[in-house]
């Protein structure tokens, strides 16, 4: 039997932490670049086709997963992976998918997370640089050079940060992430709320043909003949990242349901939450504001759009320093509250599988993030905000392996599992019944659409030079000593991450293994 | 702000506002039942 698992106290909490999880830095930082990147109405319509035909299946396909491995005891993708395959597999075979997805879930709630929480500490950093004007009547990206080159000032908002993170997840998660998303996620909404305000009343600052309407217009025109390639593909792996999909922490959440909770109307609650937070208030706030300060040259900073431009933005709007402690803090709440989600995952699996306690394993998690972020803050081509190190790990383990999981997670729980327990699980204590023509969405046109983005991905990233032993984006090969040191501890983080599944499945499912026929069945 | 542009939005925005209402209000509904 399963041991007792804390469970959801609410069915409110459990909605806000789902949203917390799935809205985080990529709604109101990376959408708005890839979009201003990508054409803008050119990129909304291939978003929009991807979410429908990608995005809904795929978290159900994962809610799914999740309250199957919860069932179990499980919160972890290896088991579930290695459970759900058994269906049609003999168990020594389905414990390869089991390792697959265990090693990939791992991978990127480890390394995405040992980067994405240095993030979060620029967000409490500017947030707090804001509200004194430090950076005031300076240069931005000098001044973002400089704070990154201060790896003690670096260290401390990043330590204030995680630590936090490390006491939330530590009290559990119904005492402790369930509280603390019912607090952050209304802040969030009431900053992001605020900031949207302030956009729609933002005029012509600057010149008249620059305003924050003309930024709406560059988002919203519908620009078929303008899509490509290029921007469909951009636009389905924003909505990989947004939905926080192939990461395996949409399961580990969804393991806390009960075995009869619904999660049909559940999933499709925490996408319409994401996207509103992501398409109304992510899509009013950065480009229209530096649309309305700096013309449309301002909304192609790229990257620097959040850190860089808007500050520019911000000491030149009246109330500047008010309004750009509330954008960084906005930026903090969202990645706070996703980061929460990747710390609990690594939690649950030393406390699910090594039965270390709840609160031992959140300092361990603590500690695993210092040692594997120490690179980020380290890398010395930050002086040119270069960032080689964590650029090679966002593009593989921040892009490319989430398509891959999300491929798995299509071909365990539909295709392995079966079509038709996958439909009678999604519909199990569910509140709506999904109409039946989304079924061959989900078992044929999800993956096919999945694989076709993994191809095209690879494709790009063959011609853009990812695989070389020195990348083409590597502009001082002095420095490609870093990149490799991405790749290094990538390399060891999958083996770890497959060898700790093997132990996970064989310590429970030993028996079975050994027999090679399912022995425990729920 | 061109007349496709604001059509575009609108529908879009109408869509995700209704149907995060629909989600949201049914589940918080049947979650107080249960």
């Amino acid at each position: 039997m399963a041991e007792q698992r804390d469970k959801w106290a609410s069915k409110i909490g459990l909605i806000l932490a789902m949203a917390g999880n799935a809205i985080g830095l990529g709604n109101f930082w990376r959408f708005p670049y890839q979009a201003a990147k990508n054409g803008g109405g050119a990129f909304m319509i291939p978003y929009f086709v991807a979410l429908f035909l990608l995005g809904i299946p795929i978290m159900w396909v994962e809610w799914v997963e999740g309250r199957y491995g919860g069932k179990y005891g499980h919160g972890t993708l290896g088991p579930t992976f290695y459970l759900m395959s058994r269906e049609s597999l003999k168990p020594r075979t389905a414990l390869i998918f089991g390792i697959i997805g265990g090693m990939l879930a791992f991978s990127v709630t480890t390394l995405l997370n040992s980067y994405y929480l240095h993030i979060i500490g620029w967000s409490a950093a500017y947030t707090y640089f804001s509200a004194t004007g430090a950076y005031f009547g300076k240069d931005s990206v000098q001044f973002l050079i400089n704070y990154l080159g201060n790896t003690g000032q670096v260290l401390l908002f990043w330590g204030i940060s995680v630590a936090l993170l490390g006491v939330a997840v530590g009290q559990g998660v119904s005492k402790g992430i369930e509280r603390w998303v019912k607090v952050m996620m209304p802040l969030l909404y009431v900053a992001a709320i605020l900031l949207v305000i302030r956009s729609l009343t933002l005029g012509s600052p600057v010149k008249p043909e620059w305003s924050s309407m003309k930024g709406f217009e560059f988002l919203w025109e519908p620009r078929l003949s303008e899509v490509t390639w290029q921007s469909a593909l951009a636009a389905a792996g924003q909505i990989f990242f947004t939905l926080s999909l192939g990461m395996g922490i949409i399961q580990n959440y969804a393991s806390y349901l009960g075995p009869e909770d619904d999660v049909a109307l559940s999933g499709l609650a925490t996408v319409s939450l994401n996207e509103f937070a992501e398409v109304i208030l992510g899509g009013s706030i950065a480009i229209p504001i530096a649309f309305a300060y700096l013309g449309e040259k301002g909304i192609s900073a790229g990257v620097g759009l959040a850190y860089i431009a808007l500050p520019n933005v911000f000491m030149n709007m009246p109330a500047g320093q008010f309004f750009g402690a509330v954008w960084f803090l906005l930026l903090w709440f969202a990645g706070f509250t996703s980061a929460i989600a990747m710390y609990n995952y690594l939690t649950a699996l030393l406390e699910e599988d090594l039965k270390i306690s709840r609160k031992t394993g959140a300092i361990f998690v603590f500690i695993l993030y210092l040692i594997l972020g120490l690179p980020v803050a380290l890398d010395p081509t930050k002086a040119t905000l270069d960032l080689y190190y964590l650029t090679e790990l966002d593009n593989w383990v921040g892009s490319y392996l989430l398509v891959v999981l999300g491929l798995f997670d299509i071909i365990v729980a539909v295709w392995l599992f079966k079509p038709e327990n996958f439909w009678e699980e999604l519909h199990k204590g569910a509140y709506i019944k999904v109409p039946g023509w989304i079924k061959p969405l989900i078992t044929y046109v999800a993956p096919i659409y999945t694989l076709i983005l993994l191809i095209f991905t690879t494709k790009d990233y063959i011609t853009g030079g990812y695989f070389k032993a020195v990348p083409s984006y590597v502009a001082k090969p002095e420095y490609a000593s870093w990149v490799w040191l991405a790749r290094g501890m990538m390399f060891l983080i999958l083996i770890i991450g497959a060898i700790e599944a093997y132990i996970a499945i064989k310590k429970k499912y030993g028996e079975e293994l050994e027999k090679n026929e399912v022995i425990i069945k729920m | 702000m061109k007349g496709s542009a604001l059509a575009f939005m609108a529908f879009a925005w109408g869509i995700i506002l209704i149907w995060m209402y629909l989600a949201v209000s049914k589940l918080m509904k049947a979650g107080q039942k249960a």
